[in-house]
């Protein structure tokens, strides 16, 4: 899959390459079982420290997209595909909450009423 | 297809006429038997008959695995289709006489009573080998390279400039595996069965299809790296200095000359890492020379290639 970030971005590098992997789940371009490159060779190609990409996989790990184990590396765990896309929007809908200045507790309280 | 037939199946037949004829009539061969006719037709000089078929065998195998090596994918040039046709040249004729020898000498009590060979008929057989030399040489020539799978447009990711970007993605062969595995398998049957060394060439085929089980493959800004099988050893690196441009292609195994390694980039200036059928990236390096190698997505790696090419 391709990796792409831009330091120039306000979104934090990890963020940015965590992301790329969610949409890559997502989009079922990187599948079940599949392995991530490893830490320190994708932070050599992109030019980023390794702690970096860790970081991006510690994040996919906890929302639950991702097993690192040690001496196997990572890899997409089974029904990561509709977990993806619905953190994925759940992320966009925090973005947006939070540039109208939506707080926490109204959007949690929004969400309840819709359900 | 055409590749297929000039790679492997044009010379298995160059191999099966060199040797079947001494095979059948083994037997009925005198030991020596003659080898060489003198300008009158008569027989003029003898060899065991271990050495004409090994001399037969040997020399349409050297034509097969040269017109097997150079029937490789994007294989067009002058050269290469000249050599081919050489190839196709040496193994006829060598097939050819086999059929010639064999019944000159068959029946014969020595060598000296074998018959006479005709010069017609040596002529008829160089002249036709030399047709289908040509034939096979003008084929070549007009054989396409591969098929792009996109438009020919030049690929591109848009990469942005101060965008950083990687590739990594691979290809793979569960059969390859499969096959390794079996090997494996036999080996270790052939080593408590026999012992000995009949273990050694399964473990190192097993190796070496394991190697193009799966390969690796990665683009960034110091250009394509492909690590061979699971443990990513050993590794071919591509500087992108040297790349001109890429494109996705469809590659067809077995009009390319088969799977694994094929061609050279530093002696044929084309070479080919062929894993399965299907999608994969074509470079054009600089001084004219071509990489083709089996991956999942080349479009994208073909794309970001040419950006980070273009950014150079």
């Amino acid at each position: 899959m391709l990796y792409r970030i831009d330091p120039a971005l306000d979104e934090p590098l990890h963020q940015q390459i965590a992301a790329q992997v969610r949409r890559a789940i997502a989009d079922n371009k990187v599948r079940r079982g599949d392995q991530l490159p490893p830490a320190r060779e994708l932070a050599a190609s992109l030019d980023v420290n390794m702690h970096t990409v860790l970081r991006a996989y510690a994040e996919l790990r906890d929302e639950g997209l991702v097993e690192m184990r040690r001496g196997r590396g990572v890899t997409v765990v089974a029904g990561s595909v509709p977990r993806a896309r619905v953190i994925e929007l759940a992320r966009e809908l925090l973005a947006e909450a939070r540039r109208h200045s939506v707080g926490l507790a109204e959007l949690k309280k929004l969400l309840e009423n819709l359900s | 297809m055409k590749r297929n037939v000039f790679g492997i199946v044009l010379p298995c037949v160059w191999i099966a006429i060199g040797v079947i004829p001494f095979v059948l009539a083994w037997d009925r061969l005198p030991e020596p038997m003659a080898s060489h006719w003198g300008l009158s037709g008569n027989p003029d000089g003898a060899l065991p008959r271990m050495s004409m078929i090994g001399l037969h065998a040997t020399a349409t195998a050297l034509a097969a695995f040269v017109a097997c090596l150079i029937t490789r994918p994007g294989a067009r040039s002058r050269v290469v289709s000249a050599t081919c046709g050489i190839a196709a040249f040496v193994g006829c004729m060598f097939a050819a006489i086999s059929v010639l020898v064999v019944r000159a000498n068959v029946d014969a009590h020595a060598w000296r009573d074998a018959r006479p060979m005709s010069l017609a008929l040596v002529g008829v057989v160089v002249a036709g080998s030399a047709v289908v030399a040509a034939g096979v040489a003008r084929a070549m020539r007009s054989l396409d390279v591969h098929a792009p799978i996109a438009a020919a447009e030049r690929a591109t990711v848009g990469l942005a400039p101060g965008e950083r970007a990687t590739w990594m993605a691979g290809a793979h062969n569960r059969g390859f595996w499969l096959a390794a595995v079996a090997l494996v398998a036999i080996a270790v049957i052939a080593r408590t069965l026999a012992p000995g060394w009949t273990a050694a060439p399964c473990l190192v085929l097993a190796l070496a299809l394991a190697a193009f089980a799966e390969i690796h493959a990665r683009v960034d800004e110091r250009g394509l790296s492909i690590a061979f099988g699971p443990w990513r050893l050993p590794r071919m690196r591509v500087p992108l200095a040297k790349i001109r441009s890429a494109r996705a292609i469809d590659i067809d195994p077995m009009s390319s000359g088969g799977w694994g390694y094929r061609g050279s980039l530093s002696v044929l200036g084309r070479a080919a890492v062929i894993v399965r059928r299907g999608e994969g990236l074509e470079l054009q390096l600089a001084d004219d020379r071509v990489l083709i190698v089996s991956v999942d997505d080349a479009q994208t790696a073909a794309g970001l290639l040419n950006d980070l090419t273009a950014r150079r």
